[in-house]
């Protein structure tokens, strides 16, 4: 599916916008990040694309539709997102997480299918959640409390994925587990990965697409290797590195710590 | 308060046991009582023959049993609803004000000369949902995260206000024929007619039964309200169609039966752990549950201290301050 941004603007109440004209269009099966200083409006962006946010001005498209005149249900079949904040002290079990996923799928009363118990046995698999099915979510480190949310996610079924931090709070090895995880499903399964992060070499050897923001605006957007340069570093984040790139089109950054 | 089930069998096997159970405590509150009409008799009633234990049982006991039994299904569906739509585990129709409210919404309606049954009800309902929005008002931080303890202090505080208000109106009405300051204020069937209890049996089955249906959507609303949106749930609507609905049912139970607190709160969290967290299977049973326990409440209320009757809350309270305790404490040593 194709997702289209065109002229976005949000704000709270009368406050200054903190998002001031974007313009994003996010291909079928792209494997995208969006990446900013903090408080350059990177989540409200995300929440605005995946609908959990109403745009005060503009407009997004998927597929040609408009994004505000389409349903909870038929936007979550086009759209899953993860996002930090679930209140984990419910006592659900895994597999029950990633069953919430399949809502827009079921009946209103949420009995299950034998569809939906498939892929919810898929998701579960595809994240290496399936040996813990039955463990209560209270009771996950944050790095499985992560997989279990991308596992509803992927139960979810919908072509584009996007996700807020997901490597946030986790050591280099959970890291590198989910967006290995991420890269998979963007490979093998054909999901549209957007994804919010702040390690830029961890990035740079995922995606393939980068989105940079600042101040609300999207400042520089293309493939890694062209966008990562020092001279975007130094514009949006202030800070000097040194870039090498290799043949294979591999970047490394390096902070000039004076 | 989270643990794993203890029963993990499917609704349909659990579901009849629990309704075995039911069964037995609503014989046994038809059997036991102050008077010494017991089994024998309610066997000879069910045979056909009449007497005047008969006729206990039928006209004092049996609406009362009645009563208890939906009283019990609507304050325990209810408990549970506002449990996950609040993420607090000491949420309660009771302890949050909304039976309060309810209560004085149907004192109130007397007061201005409402008497008809569904207009008693419709006062109750709109009070109650006042003080359920009074109360989650208070307790919204900026965020739409609700403050657990903020929201339990305004409950207490409501509470106050609400029985000083009960006070005051009966005081004002003056009518020998309206009810005590201790039927509204601890729950009481005992003057609960036959007529009332079938009444009652339609709205409060059908709010549960709705309830029920909404067990899925509550679990992804009690999760996380981002995460139920993206998912595909129109959260805001269903929040308020939830919140209407738990609290028609408090309202429903408080203006026949007076304010019968914890149930609410005892019967959910027991049935949790029994069966489960998810609300498609804790809901109904909860509900069942919910019924037994009133009914055995009312059972000892009747018997306890006999030949004196005491009110319901009485025993439903004894029960529920020390679990509420525990509770409390939990929290307070939760990470």
């Amino acid at each position: 599916m194709r997702l289209e941004a065109r002229n976005l603007k949000f704000s709270y109440g009368a406050e200054t916008p903190i998002i001031n004209g974007v313009d994003m269009l996010l291909e079928p099966g792209s494997m995208a990040a969006l990446l900013g200083p903090n408080g350059s409006g990177k989540s409200t962006l995300l929440r605005l694309l995946c609908g959990l946010l109403t745009p005060s001005n503009g407009e997004i498209l998927i597929d040609g539709r408009n994004l505000a005149t389409i349903n909870a249900r038929e936007r979550a079949l086009c759209i899953a997102s993860v996002f930090p904040g679930i209140y984990r002290q419910a006592a659900y079990t895994v597999r029950e997480l990633a069953m919430m996923g399949r809502a827009a799928h079921m009946p209103f009363w949420g009995a299950s299918s034998k569809d939906d118990e498939k892929q919810v046995d898929f998701a579960l698999e595809a994240t290496g959640m399936r040996p813990l099915e039955k463990r209560l979510i209270s009771e996950l480190s944050s790095g499985e409390m992560q997989r279990a949310q991308i596992a509803m996610a992927l139960a979810q079924d919908a072509p584009i994925i996007m996700l807020d931090e997901p490597t946030a709070f986790l050591d280099l090895k959970h890291q590198m587990e989910i967006l290995t995880l991420l890269r998979d499903l963007n490979r093998e399964h054909g999901r549209s990965i957007l994804c919010v992060s702040h390690d830029l070499n961890l990035l740079s050897k995922f995606f393939k697409l980068l989105f940079i923001m600042k101040s609300g605006k999207i400042h520089t957007q293309g493939r890694v290797c062209d966008v990562l340069t020092t001279q975007t570093m130094l514009d949006v984040f202030g800070v000097e590195v040194a870039i090498e790139k290799d043949n294979a089109g591999l970047v490394r950054i390096d902070v000039m710590v004076k | 308060m989270s643990g794993r089930a203890i029963f993990n069998k499917p609704l349909t096997r659990i579901i009849p046991a629990l309704l075995v159970m039911l069964g037995l405590a609503f014989i046994l509150s038809l059997a036991v009582g102050s008077s010494s009409a017991g089994l024998s008799d309610l066997l000879a009633l069910s045979g056909g023959a009449s007497s005047t234990a008969g006729g206990i049982i039928l006209e004092l006991r049996l609406p009362r049993a009645l009563m208890a039994l939906f009283a019990g299904i609507a304050l325990a569906s209810g408990g549970c609803v506002y449990q996950a739509l609040l993420r607090n585990p000491l949420a309660e129709p009771y302890i949050l004000g909304v039976s309060g409210g309810a209560a004085v919404g149907a004192i109130f309606g007397a007061l201005v000369g409402l008497h008809s049954r569904p207009a008693t009800v419709a006062m109750s309902f709109v009070f109650a949902m006042l003080a359920m929005i009074f109360v989650m008002r208070v307790a919204r931080r900026r965020n739409y995260f609700l403050d657990s303890n903020i929201l339990i202090l305004a409950g207490v505080v409501l509470n106050t206000l609400f029985s000083a208000l009960i006070v005051l109106f009966l005081s004002l009405i003056r009518d020998p024929q309206s009810q005590t300051v201790f039927f509204w204020l601890m729950g009481d069937l005992s003057s609960v007619t036959l007529a009332e209890a079938m009444a009652v049996a339609f709205p409060v089955l059908s709010v549960s039964a709705v309830l029920c249906l909404y067990g899925f959507r509550l679990n992804l609303i009690h999760l996380g309200e981002d995460a139920a949106k993206q998912a595909g749930i129109t959260v805001e609507k269903d929040k308020w169609i939830l919140f209407a609905l738990a609290s028609l049912a408090a309202a429903l139970t408080v203006s026949f039966t007076g304010i019968i607190g914890f149930v609410g709160l005892l019967v959910p969290h027991a049935a949790r752990r029994l069966f489960g967290a998810d609300n498609r299977r804790l809901i109904p049973t909860a509900a069942l549950c919910g019924g037994a326990f009133l009914l055995f409440c009312d059972t000892l209320a009747r018997v306890v201290a006999s030949p004196v009757e005491l009110p319901t809350g009485v025993i439903t309270a004894a029960f529920g301050v020390p679990f509420f305790l525990i509770l409390l404490w939990r929290e307070r040593n939760a990470p």
